[in-house]
């Protein structure tokens, strides 16, 4: 082959090349599809019930794009999506995980305050019995009505907060909902215990 | 040339290191490097894992308490991630160096500058917090102190309940960091508080009116002069004071503490209304052994004229309701001391101090009930 030849050979495959490189775009429907896992996530609140995962799937989506950055920093011969395809291949399923983390962790925090509602609703029907056994108590001691109107008034007024309790978890905010929930059971559990002792002290 | 068009597969930097043997091998491998842009090594790679490491513990302590910031320090750590990747990767005359450092830079300054603002909002709050529940705490305890006492229904105790338990959630609430929410709580138990205050206060408005405190001293008076005139015992009850103080002839001769009915700082104006009546009345029998089973008791003349006058009134204004009756069997009678009031309307007394009063008493003894004097 001639020396004539041979450089146009090569330069022939260096514009090949060059063609072929063109080619070696971004994998945008990749990033679309990541990006959008992302957001999904975001919409579930992630960041409230499942922070841990939402963290790592907001690294894997920073590693990706700035592996396509870096990818796109070089020469076109050079680019290879090869690693960027498979980081956003993870920033993807990371954002999946913690969309699904998400959904999970708001069920949970949602079934546990239903099952805090339930609680008081139960305990609230055990103060209402005991008042009713109280209320037509045949011994009656100085004082019993004006002390039976105390605690139906505590009752009423404890019974006002389980409102509160129901609205706020209406309302989705349900880890302020819980806290609400456990306080209001524990000072619901102190009446019903004081309207049993009562009971029992009076033999009703 | 073969070699060198073969050499091209291979890795770039391998390619920019190798020896070239002839001028046209040089010539292509000059095009890539120059023309194309043949990568050169970047800098010396940075590790920004304790940047990472700070920034991400920021986004989570801002995350419930600014959110927005905490996706502002997101967005600033993907930018910075991306700078460092191009700083890395980009070719030598479209390098930026520090671009990197500087990215990671305004992300640490953001995180630094927002995390100062949240923990001075934060301490702020909860300042603001102690200081509501300091005032929420004391309220609601005064008036959880007031329950059995006239004038606290059982609606107010239970607005007691409700404060105690928005103050109870308020602490909580705070030690979860949620302070909005936590002062939200403790406002409303302050708000309770000044209801209560209110209706408590509203009970006890009328005793500092001048004109009742003129009339109750007039009739207090008027039963101890006649004590005097007449040298006979005379009884005066003070409500607000709940005291019951014995006259002979026209002096005071002895004290007691008293109990009202569970509303017994009102007036009384029919049956069942809980309350105990002011005016002047007489002892109309003395009850003791089974005749009573409050221990020893004086009835007095409830409903006296006066008293029904103003019954008829209320029935004709519609202030009573239609099926209201007037009441009676008012007395003074023991098994009191439970430091609380609790009767439907009498003036309960410790059976001890009913032994003193009682055998004071006559048929006929004046026993004059005011609001306080």
């Amino acid at each position: 082959m001639s020396e004539s030849r041979r450089v146009m050979v090569a330069v022939g495959l260096v514009l090949a090349m060059i063609g072929l490189a063109a080619c070696a775009k971004p994998p945008q429907a990749a990033i679309d599809q990541a990006k959008a896992a992302l957001d999904a996530a975001g919409q579930a609140e992630a960041a409230t019930y499942a922070g841990a995962a939402w963290d790592k799937a907001q690294q894997s989506m920073n590693a990706a794009m700035a592996e396509v950055e870096a990818q796109a920093q070089k020469f076109a011969l050079f680019r290879s999506y090869k690693k960027t395809n498979e980081l956003l291949a993870t920033a993807q399923a990371d954002a999946a995980a913690a969309q699904a983390a998400a959904i999970e962790g708001k069920a949970a925090a949602r079934a546990a305050v239903e099952q805090a509602i339930a609680g008081l609703e139960a305990s609230f029907a055990q103060a209402d019995a005991a008042l009713a056994a109280l209320d037509t108590c045949r011994k009656r001691p100085k004082g019993f009505k004006a002390d039976l109107d105390i605690m139906k008034g505590n009752v009423d007024g404890l019974r006002g907060q389980l409102a509160n309790v129901q609205s706020t978890a209406a309302a989705e905010q349900y880890l302020q909902a819980k806290t609400m929930a456990e306080q209001l059971a524990a000072q619901v559990a102190t009446v019903v215990t004081d309207l049993e002792n009562a009971r029992t002290k009076l033999g009703c | 040339m073969l070699s060198a068009v073969d050499s091209l597969f291979a890795p770039a930097a391998a390619n920019c290191r190798r020896r070239f043997r002839n001028p046209s091998q040089a010539l292509v491998m000059l095009a890539l490097a120059a023309g194309l842009g043949c990568a050169a090594p970047g800098p010396d790679p940075i590790t920004w894992d304790g940047a990472r490491a700070a920034l991400n513990r920021a986004r989570v302590e801002l995350r419930p308490v600014d959110p927005q910031a905490a996706e502002e320090i997101e967005r600033l750590v993907a930018a910075a991630e991306r700078a460092t990747a191009t700083e890395r990767a980009a070719p030598v005359w479209r390098r930026e160096p520090g671009s990197g450092a500087a990215a990671w830079l305004r992300a640490v300054e953001s995180a630094r500058r927002n995390l100062k603002e949240v923990r001075a909002l934060r301490a702020a709050q909860a300042q603001r917090l102690e200081q509501l529940l300091e005032r929420a705490e004391v309220r609601i305890a005064a008036a959880g102190s007031r329950i059995g006492r006239s004038g606290m229904s059982g609606h107010d105790a239970g607005q007691v309940a409700a404060g105690r338990t928005h103050v109870e959630t308020a602490r909580r609430l705070a030690e979860r960091g949620d302070y909005p929410a936590a002062i939200d709580h403790a406002a409303e138990a302050l708000n309770l508080a000044a209801e209560l205050d209110a209706s408590w206060n509203r009970n006890h408005v009328r005793f500092s009116d001048p004109s009742l405190l003129a009339m109750w001293r007039g009739q207090a008076e008027a039963a101890i002069d006649e004590s005097r005139r007449t040298k006979s015992a005379a009884i005066v009850i003070d409500k607000l004071r709940r005291k019951v103080s014995l006259y002979k002839s026209g002096r005071r001769v002895a004290q007691f503490d008293a109990e009202l009915g569970s509303n017994g700082l009102e007036r009384k104006r029919y049956s069942g209304d809980h309350a105990t009546p002011e005016g002047r009345y007489r002892v109309t029998v003395k009850k003791a052994g089974r005749a009573t089973k409050y221990y020893l008791a004086l009835l007095i003349d409830y409903p006296n004229a006066e008293d029904q006058r103003r019954f008829r009134q209320g029935k004709a204004n519609g202030s009573i309701p239609q099926r209201a009756g007037i009441g009676g069997l008012i007395e003074i009678h023991g098994g009191g001391g439970s430091g609380r009031d609790w009767t439907d309307g009498c003036i309960a007394l410790t059976n001890e101090d009913m032994d003193r009063l009682y055998p004071q008493v006559q048929k006929g003894t004046s026993v004059t009930i005011v609001g306080t004097l």
